[in-house]
């Protein structure tokens, strides 16, 4: 397998591409993988914070937050450990890692935390609405495309634009209504 | 509340006049919930149109599946021999057989379930013109369709003479996380035997089993649903495969 430096990662993970993000996982996931199962996870753990991990990493290059000044798999390591010990707390499970063997950052300090905040809420609001009637997911992203009730009307087949409306503060509120439902949103607010 | 919500989506919908505008403005620096309100329709609008995180997600997972399939074909080749093949695969069906009599947890039951279930779209919208409904079963599907799910279930227990109020049920009882009681509305569509509801309410019963972690079933029924000619059929496999 081809090996890439720091940059062509970065550049492939804000690019979404296929044969770097094939790398990266092949290349990193064991060792998170090892670090979780080790620290009271399982399999599901390792993929669900490597997968949160590289999200993360992902919005902060895009917000343009983002500059690494050590190897690639520290950084991630750090991120994956940041989040793990995150979610043990929530667990109130021991958080003491008995086993911790990679090198790692501090992240406490930086915004790492915040973006990761805000991804969780994102994937909970993203989870529910992939949950919606095919029709109400249509309805609310046409409407957030700004395209105007008339319109969404004919696309949709609606009698007319005042139904279009109605319906999309039906999908609106029955997705709000979903999230605020939901165990985990108290937690995350 | 009610009036929060159409005001905070005419604000951020820019709908509304200055006078309104001011009002909103006015509520976010004093009134915290209303404040938080805001945010969160905010976010959610925000969220809906991130495509570029959802894809990134849809990516690593379908690595993540990849490489498990993967494991099972290295698996496989490094049994190349065909006795030891034969062994090797019947250590695999007995330890698959007693996963099922035991009926361990599959992993990501949760998130296959968040994956497949899509909320019906009512037929009060789909279909209005062509079926016969009661007036009772008419309100409680628009009660369905304005998410007010508790109000469908209380009508709709009362008006069980038809098919569409047991499928209707079935729903209403998914959405409000009551899965026995969802998977006894299905069979009773099942059992019916006679309807257009058939495949919807075997895919439905099944997601229920899932969640339910009834695996030996779920297993049974998703494999009946991908032999079939199910419009579900695909869907079914992909679970099937996820779960193997």
């Amino acid at each position: 397998m081809t090996k890439f430096n720091v940059e062509e990662i970065l550049e492939g993970i804000r690019q979404n591409d296929a044969e770097i993000l094939q790398f990266v996982y092949k290349t990193f996931y064991p060792y998170v993988k090892y670090f979780i199962t080790n620290n009271s996870g399982n399999e599901d753990d390792a993929q669900d914070i490597f997968q949160e991990a590289i999200v993360i990493i992902f919005r902060k290059l895009k917000n343009e937050q983002l500059k690494i000044s050590c190897a690639f798999k520290t950084y991630l390591y750090s991120v994956c450990r940041l989040l793990w010990l995150k979610q043990l707390e929530k667990r109130k499970a021991k958080n003491e890692l008995s086993i911790d063997r990679e090198d790692y950052i501090d992240l406490e300090d930086d915004d790492t935390q915040v973006v990761s905040e805000q991804s969780e809420r994102y994937r909970l609001y993203q989870d529910y609405f992939a949950r919606l009637s095919e029709d109400c997911r249509k309805v609310l992203e046409l409407s957030l495309q700004k395209i105007p009730l008339k319109k969404i009307a004919e696309i949709m087949g609606y009698k007319s634009d005042k139904y279009a409306k109605k319906r999309k503060y039906q999908c609106k509120e029955r997705l709000i209504q979903k999230i605020k439902s939901d165990p985990k949103f108290k937690e995350l607010m | 509340m009610k009036n929060w919500f159409e005001l905070i989506e005419q604000y951020i919908d820019n709908e509304l006049n200055a006078e309104g505008r001011k009002q909103v403005e006015t509520l976010m620096a004093t009134n915290f919930d209303f404040s938080q309100e805001y945010k969160l329709r905010l976010d959610v609008n925000n969220a809906i149109i991130e495509r570029d995180v959802v894809s990134l997600r849809k990516s690593l997972e379908d690595i993540y599946r990849n490489s498990k399939e993967d494991t099972g074909t290295t698996i496989r080749k490094l049994y190349q021999k065909k006795w030891q093949f034969a062994a090797a695969s019947a250590t695999i069906l007995i330890l698959l057989g007693s996963i099922l009599l035991t009926n361990q947890r599959i992993p990501k039951a949760e998130n296959l379930f968040n994956n497949y279930y899509h909320a019906e779209t009512s037929i009060m919208i789909t279909r209005s013109s062509n079926i016969e409904i009661d007036n009772d079963v008419r309100t409680a599907l628009q009660f369905y369709t304005n998410a007010e799910y508790q109000k469908a279930i209380d009508i709709l227990l009362n008006n069980q003479e038809n098919v569409i109020s047991k499928f209707y049920l079935g729903l209403s009882f998914i959405e409000t996380n009551k899965f026995e009681e969802a998977k006894a509305s299905f069979q009773a569509v099942l059992d019916h035997n006679d309807n257009l509801f058939i495949e919807q309410a075997e895919w439905y019963k099944a997601l229920c089993l899932l969640k339910l972690e009834n695996n030996s079933e779920a297993i049974q029924l998703f494999s009946d649903i991908e032999n079939s000619n199910s419009l579900f059929k695909d869907q079914a496999s992909e679970i099937l495969k996820s779960i193997r």
